[in-house]
């Protein structure tokens, strides 16, 4: 087993301790809220707090206050940084009394959980990975982790690029993946929409519900046949309503029958 | 001029096909003709155009595409494979030279292929000498002074690692102790910076601060402090020379010794 020697002490801030949630206007993203609980840790009051985004090879810094008053700073700007899906977070607990500003407790590679106001990307709360060899199929959502798991193709040549921005490739597969996952979560694990007992069964309900607010449903009562069907009916509304939000990718869809760009 | 054009996702497939074809068989041709129109590319919007050149270096290459790329947000450049990929076509010659005896060695694909969502975008010859000469641009020189089809090892082991490349003072450092500007018609890497049997190389250099920032604050750190921080294996770099060793200086008595 390999052995990690911590020579400074340095301590692991749990993730489930760190939420970031990245804000959105008309699609581009702009700042970001951190929620940072220390509680526990024993780290001193006076220690400095900071949050670091980077992607590729930007990099910026803020200011979070000190571990016994941690304070989000008004300006969090990071539109000058990329897409959220690829920004990683990095939060730092800094002794700043010693001459070097040792790290007295970190948590790293953190991504943000969920966006705020009409963004309607699933990637951020739908982990994917792409090195599965999954026959002839171009995906799969895997269900036997913590959380669901959409599985693409290896074999497929520039998979991950054709996930991430081909346009068709966008229809042909997200709309399902939405309609499976909201099916399994209530239909089969019978999930209650009020009272969501895991987190990415509750970013998956906020998530439907800023896409289509209406008709909310109840818990599927399995003795009732218009229960089913009153959920099935909402997931439908969700995926019409997620097709419809990305006006600007159909048309370059349909384009793309006569040759054009898809991307 | 050539209007800049974006490949579609036909074309993203040609070009595999052609790269594995000229891999496979180091005298075959890639095709240009056939990327210069639908169905394997279009018109990438706004409308440029730039001048096809040979470049002496990747630092003029990235400053090129910098000055045609200016108006252009950079994170809707960083996401556009279609863009990068055809402009890979454009300079094949320069990215994958023939030898004398006409064959081309393909390396890695990742030389050649831009994919947004690889974590080794840092290895594409043509988007990278882009973006490190947008990030540095004067200070790019140690990354990017290369032929177009060279990655040099210290683009390769500070790109990867996002903790250093994205970190400005520590670059500075870097250049002041490991590159010499040229006023004497010298510049470049000074002599021994990228020998691992050097005391202080820059290998070692990077090693110690991806040890260091695991622990200290670095990125909050001055480039003086940095210097400040190095142990004297790196005196050389930073032109500190060897302090010759005292002579030890012999006693002598104030007594004559006679015999009586």
């Amino acid at each position: 087993m390999k052995r990690r020697i911590n020579f400074t002490g340095k301590k692991k801030i749990p993730s489930k301790n760190v939420q970031i949630q990245v804000i959105r206007d008309n699609g581009a993203i702009k700042t970001f809220n951190a929620t940072i609980n220390l509680e526990g840790m024993d780290l001193p009051a006076d220690a400095g707090v900071f949050v670091e985004v980077h992607y590729r090879l930007n990099r910026k810094r803020f200011d979070f206050g000190t571990a016994g008053a941690i304070v989000q700073p008004p300006d969090t700007d990071i539109s000058d940084l990329g897409k959220s899906e690829n920004l990683l977070f990095r939060v730092k607990v800094v002794d700043k009394l010693g001459r070097y500003g040792l790290i007295l407790a970190e948590a790293d590679k953190i991504r943000s959980k969920g966006e705020v106001e009409g963004d309607s990307s699933i990637q951020s709360i739908l982990p994917s990975e792409f090195d599965h060899d999954l026959g002839q199929q171009i995906w799969r959502l895997r269900y036997d982790g913590q959380e669901p798991i959409l599985e693409f193709n290896k074999n497929i040549p520039d998979i991950r690029s054709l996930a991430k921005s081909d346009t068709m490739f966008f229809f042909y597969v997200y709309p399902q993946v939405i309609r499976e996952l909201l099916t399994y979560m209530l239909l089969i694990e019978f999930v209650d929409p009020l009272d969501p007992t895991e987190e990415w069964q509750k970013n998956w309900l906020d998530f439907a519900r800023k896409i289509y607010p209406e008709d909310y449903p109840d818990q599927c009562k399995r003795d009732i046949p218009e229960s089913k069907g009153e959920i099935l009916a909402w997931i439908e509304n969700v995926v019409n309503d997620f097709s419809l939000s990305h006006t600007g990718k159909w048309e370059r869809f349909l384009k793309s029958f006569n040759g054009g760009q898809t991307r | 001029m050539t209007r800049i054009r974006t490949l579609t996702g036909l074309g993203m497939k040609e070009f595999l096909a052609d790269l594995i074809r000229i891999k496979e068989n180091p005298l075959e041709q890639l095709s240009f003709a056939k990327y210069q129109e639908a169905p394997f590319s279009t018109i990438f919007e706004p409308v440029l155009d730039m001048e096809m050149q040979v470049f002496p270096s990747r630092v003029e290459l990235g400053a090129y595409l910098y000055s045609v790329f200016l108006e252009i947000p950079w994170d809707e450049l960083i996401d556009t494979d279609g863009v990068w990929n055809w402009l890979t076509i454009q300079l094949f010659d320069q990215v994958a030279p023939c030898d004398p005896t006409g064959k081309r060695k393909i390396g890695e694909f990742s030389r050649y292929v831009y994919d947004p969502g690889d974590t080794r975008y840092y290895r594409h010859l043509v988007a990278a000498s882009w973006d490190i000469y947008r990030k540095y641009q004067g200070k790019s020189d140690i990354f990017l002074s290369t032929p177009l089809h060279v990655t040099s090892r210290i683009t390769l082991e500070m790109a990867c690692r996002q903790n250093l490349i994205s970190n400005e003072n520590l670059v500075d450092v870097i250049l002041a102790l490991y590159w010499q500007s040229g006023s004497d018609g010298n510049k470049g890497p000074k002599r021994g910076a990228a020998s691992k049997k050097s005391p202080g190389n820059i290998y070692r250099f990077i090693t110690l601060m991806n040890q260091l920032e695991l622990t200290y604050d670095v990125f909050d750190m001055s480039s003086d402090e940095i210097l400040k921080l190095l142990p004297v294996e790196f005196n050389r770099w930073k032109g500190i020379r060897k302090t010759p060793p005292k002579k030890k200086r012999r006693g002598f008595s104030i007594f004559r010794i006679t015999d009586d």
